[in-house]
């Protein structure tokens, strides 16, 4: 049967939609081979593989937005936090702790969010420039993914501006028709929806893909002393000039604002991010320790506190942790390091005295 | 009073274009008229060769134009157009009786809530340029932009006017207040386009989006209205998560320059609580 000029044109947007959706989304095999490199020096189930291959997928995406955001804003920009202590500081030495929420800052000085939100919107045109991932939903209309939203439900702080950026993964989020149906309230219609999974059986290995959010945040007071980075980012995704918060002074404030806080009675609802927060401590056998004592000195001295103060109440959380850290230690985020060291009293008290040490 | 007189609305049309267009010296067709005014095509060409017929119009190269015994009906039919309300615009009772109707639209803002009483836009036909005298209160699209008499709209200015071709725009007479106006796209698109202040538009589209087909909001503007509309459909794409759908590739359009003003209308974008709790 001959082509209509319509069926010409539907698979002609089809085919460019595959042929993006090579290009953005990290093929299989990319995803196994970092998978060998983080679990190299551990013994994992077939399932705990699984778990860890399916989380890998969130974290090439959330590395690419970091590369991209470094890309497109320069020195307006910079890193730090958990993604950066865990995939870029923590693979040189250890096994990471799984997190997904990228954390980053803005170097320049604004009155409010909606100047950045502008900012977005060019950085928006770069990404769709540059990936151009427009969902068919029709013979002739899309709907455009990786492009950043704000997350109005997430924006809980004035000074924090929370984004999110829908992605296409295989494994994690919401199947991509019933994304259209909540974000369009359109419902597929049964063609597109077969041209669809296949395209998404032949580039992905999976029928129904799904859309997931990378969330991520940019704070708008700065106050972090800065470094640039070169770094070779995991899952090929090349060399990297990174804008990243010192080492010692992330590590410092994990100390002063998480593990050596005074919780007081929230003590228990903030243990999750006391354990988070100790768990990164590793870094200290990569970070001076001079600086790192320094900046502590720093700044518990602006919140009216002396070292003596933090070392009590760590000492006081890290009793608590060990008491119920259980619970949290069975999560998933820690499935690597569970497997690497099984016991989180062992590795609580060698920290601790690490941290002891430094304090000193 | 207009259509009772004359017996029909084809009648009706054809003498108001006539009339209007004999006195700036210009010919009229029954194509345009019958397409603006929403009346039989074949009614139309009838009537017009009736007119022929009994002299009252003459055939030009570019349509008919009203013959010097035609010229006898102009005070008659003017006298019927209908005075406006006490409460209705002088200016637009001015541009009721002076301009054929097929050769000028008004772009209003439709939906608009925001922003107040504010000038239409008068789109004339450019063949018109130089023909008419505007009364005071019309200003030429240009000489706002560059003069500060004008800053304080409202008062001073209530209507801009745009000479430009009319080939392939929206418009439609209307029978209610026998004015031409452009269609919901058609205005918005030439508001975006041509109006100094472009941005206080943008609200009733993006708060009011399906009642737009936006891909013909982008066919009808003009390069620099596209890349505005564009720039303020991403914007807000990017503050609330909408997904616009849409043939037309959005982000190729945007322009970075103008991001600054279409952040400006913020505030009618969102409700305020959520402005001031999240600071945005």
């Amino acid at each position: 049967m001959p082509y209509s000029k319509t069926s010409k044109f539907e698979r002609e947007l089809f085919s460019e939609f595959m042929r993006r959706l090579t290009n953005v989304v990290p093929s299989v095999e990319v995803l196994e081979r970092e998978l060998m490199r983080f679990s190299s020096s551990i013994e994992l189930s077939r399932s705990e593989l699984n778990q860890v291959l399916y989380s890998l997928e969130r974290v090439y995406y959330i590395l690419l937005l970091m590369r991209e955001l470094q890309e497109y804003f320069k020195d307006k920009i910079q890193f730090g936090g958990g993604v950066v202590l865990n995939y870029i500081f923590m693979l040189r030495i250890d096994v990471p702790r799984f997190t997904f929420d990228l954390d980053s800052s803005w170097n320049l000085r604004v009155n409010s969010k909606r100047s950045v939100l502008g900012e977005i919107v060019s950085f928006n045109k770069y990404l769709a420039e540059k990936y151009s991932l427009c969902l068919p939903i029709s013979s002739d209309k899309c709907v455009e993914l990786m492009i950043v939203e704000y997350d109005i439900e997430k924006d809980y702080f004035p000074q924090i501006l929370s984004l999110r950026l829908p992605v296409i993964t295989r494994w994690s989020g919401l199947e991509f028709y019933k994304y259209v149906k909540t974000n369009t309230s359109l419902e597929l219609e049964y063609s597109t929806l077969r041209k669809l999974r296949e395209c998404f059986k032949n580039v992905l290995g999976v029928r129904d893909a799904k859309i997931d959010y990378i969330r991520f945040e940019i704070t708008l007071k700065p106050i972090y002393p800065c470094v640039k980075l070169d770094v070779e980012l995991p899952f090929n995704l090349g060399y990297a000039k990174l804008n990243i918060t010192e080492l010692e002074y992330q590590l410092a404030s994990k100390l002063v604002y998480k593990i050596g806080w005074d919780f007081r009675e929230k003590l228990r609802d903030n243990l999750h991010d006391v354990l988070k927060a100790v768990l990164d401590m590793r870094l200290l056998n990569i970070a001076s320790k001079y600086k790192f004592r320094e900046y502590v000195e720093k700044l518990s001295s602006s919140i009216g506190f002396k070292i003596i103060d933090i070392r009590g109440n760590m000492k006081r959380n890290l009793v608590e942790l060990l008491r119920v850290g259980e619970e949290f230690w069975t999560g998933f985020h820690y499935i690597l390091v569970r497997a690497k060291y099984r016991d989180i009293s062992s590795l609580v008290r060698s920290i601790r005295r690490n941290l002891e040490e430094s304090l000193l | 009073m207009l259509v009772e007189v004359l017996g029909s609305k084809v009648r009706a049309a054809i003498l108001l274009c006539l009339v209007k267009a004999s006195k700036l010296g210009i010919s009229v067709t029954p194509r345009s008229i019958a397409r603006v005014f929403g009346v039989n095509f074949t009614e139309t060409y009838k009537f017009m060769k009736n007119l022929l017929g009994q002299e009252f119009v003459e055939k030009t190269p570019r349509g008919f134009k009203l013959t010097e015994k035609g010229l006898k009906l102009v005070d008659f039919t003017l006298t019927l157009i209908p005075s406006p309300k006490s409460w209705s615009s002088s200016e637009l009772d001015w541009v009721r009786k002076n301009i054929p109707d097929t050769l000028y639209y008004i772009s209003r803002p439709h939906t608009q809530t925001w922003f107040g009483p504010a000038p239409l836009l008068l789109v004339v036909d450019k063949r018109l340029q130089d023909r008419i005298v505007f009364p005071e209160n019309f200003v030429l699209i240009g000489d706002y932009v560059e003069s500060s008499k004008y800053i304080v709209r409202g008062q001073i200015t209530n209507i801009l006017v745009l000479y430009a071709s009319l080939r392939g725009r929206e418009y439609k007479y209307s029978w209610d207040n026998y004015l031409t106006w452009g269609s919901l796209e058609q205005s918005y698109a030439d508001l975006l386009s041509y109006m100094p202040f472009w941005e206080e538009f943008l609200p009733d589209i993006l708060l009011n989006s399906k009642l737009f087909d936006l891909d013909k909001l982008f066919k009808k503007a003009s390069k620099k209205g596209k890349k505005r509309l564009a720039t303020g459909i991403a914007y807000y794409a990017t503050l609330t998560g909408w997904k616009p759908i849409l043939k037309t590739p959005l982000y190729s359009l945007v322009d970075e320059r103008v991001i600054g003003r279409v952040i400006s209308i913020t505030p009618y974008l969102l409700d305020s609580s959520v402005l001031v709790s999240k600071n945005i």
